[in-house]
């Protein structure tokens, strides 16, 4: 019988995992829909913006801005700064080694690098490599908050005033299709290469409307590349919360499948292990039986 | 003229989402310099917008209040297009959260923390005395 215990000890353990498992599933797929509307929600900014800026560049196309400044400098003597988006928990399956190796990969072929960490999985891989942090971002809400871009975007900003930055990478995860996800590299300063529309044979052909900026060119763009900014780290930090979200849903997904499989297995080798002892049994009683009967017999 | 005519197209665009999108007679968006008023067929401009009270009319001949974050103003075509970090209406603003919020940048400033520490309270600090002010007047 002692067996038999055993084997339902097990099958009780993975119940109760599975229980664990299944909830994670279903908080990370309720995230996982608010966050797919946040998304939403600020993509008519976001896409407003860069027409702007965009459309402001093809007026204008000579204006001197350090947002906009040629990399002239050469490679040797940039700096270069990496925004970082991992999780604070773990359970995503390769969401944070994904984002995390392929930062070391671009940061080796860098003369100086400046790290902005957000996740606590990051700042543990990199706190653990000895690699220094410029800045690290704590994740505390449930989801990515429009306070906390605008966080991350001010400090960008200030780095790459005060040149201590000469240009910014962000590295982030995203959906490429609902089972799959892909690591994402873009450069988000200096801006004149970020945005792919300003290639200069395509500015002569379209037709030249004139803009007043108000009060000067310079002050338009003072305000409207740093709101850019904003967006566009916040929708990259939702983005990545929603890779997050669903590749926990995926892992939690298999975990729950193995675990039915394992129970599968054991319910059936507890089966066959209660029917073996009962049919011990069966045998021995009947063995007992028929011992007695006998005996009975040749008294 | 016809009715259309006298009107313009008027999109308010935050990270929230689009906060407004209709016809409207007038817009008064605070500038740098001051108050900038839009009328339909307003020259093309593009604007520095501070934080602030956005005003526009719809073709009812009311006038909304918007409170609004810094940002852009874009006038061009007939239409005119804002887009603002927040832009909130005067009603839905929470004022026992503006104060809160009031408080802390104060308290965080009084700490005298580093340079770009004291920029980012003052900037959180304009938007609670913003929205104080704003709901205050109605």
């Amino acid at each position: 019988m002692a067996h038999t215990q055993e084997i339902k000890e097990r099958i009780t353990s993975i119940e109760s995992t599975q229980k664990i498992t299944n909830a994670m599933f279903m908080i990370s797929s309720t995230k996982l829909a608010r966050a797919k509307r946040d998304l939403e929600a600020i993509r008519p900014y976001f896409y407003g913006i860069q027409n702007l800026i965009e459309r402001m560049l093809r007026h204008i196309p000579h204006v001197e801005h350090p947002f906009l400044r040629d990399d002239s400098k050469p490679e040797e003597q940039k700096t270069t700064g990496f925004l970082v988006i991992t999780s604070d928990k773990g359970l995503a399956g390769a969401y944070n080694y994904n984002v995390l190796m392929e930062t070391e990969r671009l940061m080796e072929g860098k003369a100086n690098t400046v790290l902005f960490v957000i996740g606590e999985v990051g700042r543990h891989h990199f706190a653990k490599r000895h690699v220094p942090i410029e800045k690290y971002f704590h994740e505390d809400a449930v989801s990515p908050t429009r306070d906390m871009a605008r966080h991350i975007a001010f400090w960008i900003l200030e780095l790459y005033r005060n040149d201590r930055i000469d240009e910014m990478f962000v590295v982030y995860s995203a959906m490429k299709n609902p089972i799959q996800e892909e690591v994402r590299v873009t450069k988000l300063l200096p801006l004149r290469e970020t945005l792919p529309h300003l290639e200069p044979q395509l500015m002569a052909e379209v037709p030249q409307e004139e803009f007043i900026l108000q009060p000067t060119p310079k002050d338009v763009i003072d305000t409207v590349v740093p709101s850019y900014i904003r967006g566009f780290v916040f929708s990259t930090l939702i983005e990545s919360f929603c890779a997050e979200q669903n590749s926990r849903m995926l892992a939690m997904q298999v975990a729950n499948d193995s675990a039915n499989d394992m129970l599968h297995d054991l319910r059936i080798q507890y089966n066959r292990e209660r029917q073996a002892s009962i049919t011990q049994e069966i045998t021995e009683i009947t063995a007992g039986a028929n011992a007695r009967i006998k005996s009975r017999g040749r008294s | 003229m016809s009715e259309m005519s006298k009107t313009a197209e008027l999109r308010i665009v935050s990270p929230d989402g689009v906060f407004f999108e209709g016809r409207m007679k007038a817009v008064i968006v605070p500038g740098v310099d001051g108050l900038i008023e839009f009328l339909p067929h307003h020259e093309e401009v593009i604007l520095k917008i501070k934080i602030g009270k956005l005003t526009y009319k719809t073709p009812d001949d009311e006038w909304h209040t918007v409170v609004i974050g810094s940002g852009a103003a874009q006038f061009a075509n007939n239409r005119c297009m804002i887009y603002a970090d927040t832009a909130e209406r005067p009603e839905d603003i929470d004022r026992k959260r503006a104060l809160q919020a009031l408080e802390r940048a104060k308290e965080r400033i009084r700490q005298k923390k580093s340079f770009e520490e004291y920029r980012l309270s003052q900037m959180a600090l304009a938007r609670a005395l913003n929205r104080l002010k704003i709901t205050d007047q109605d």
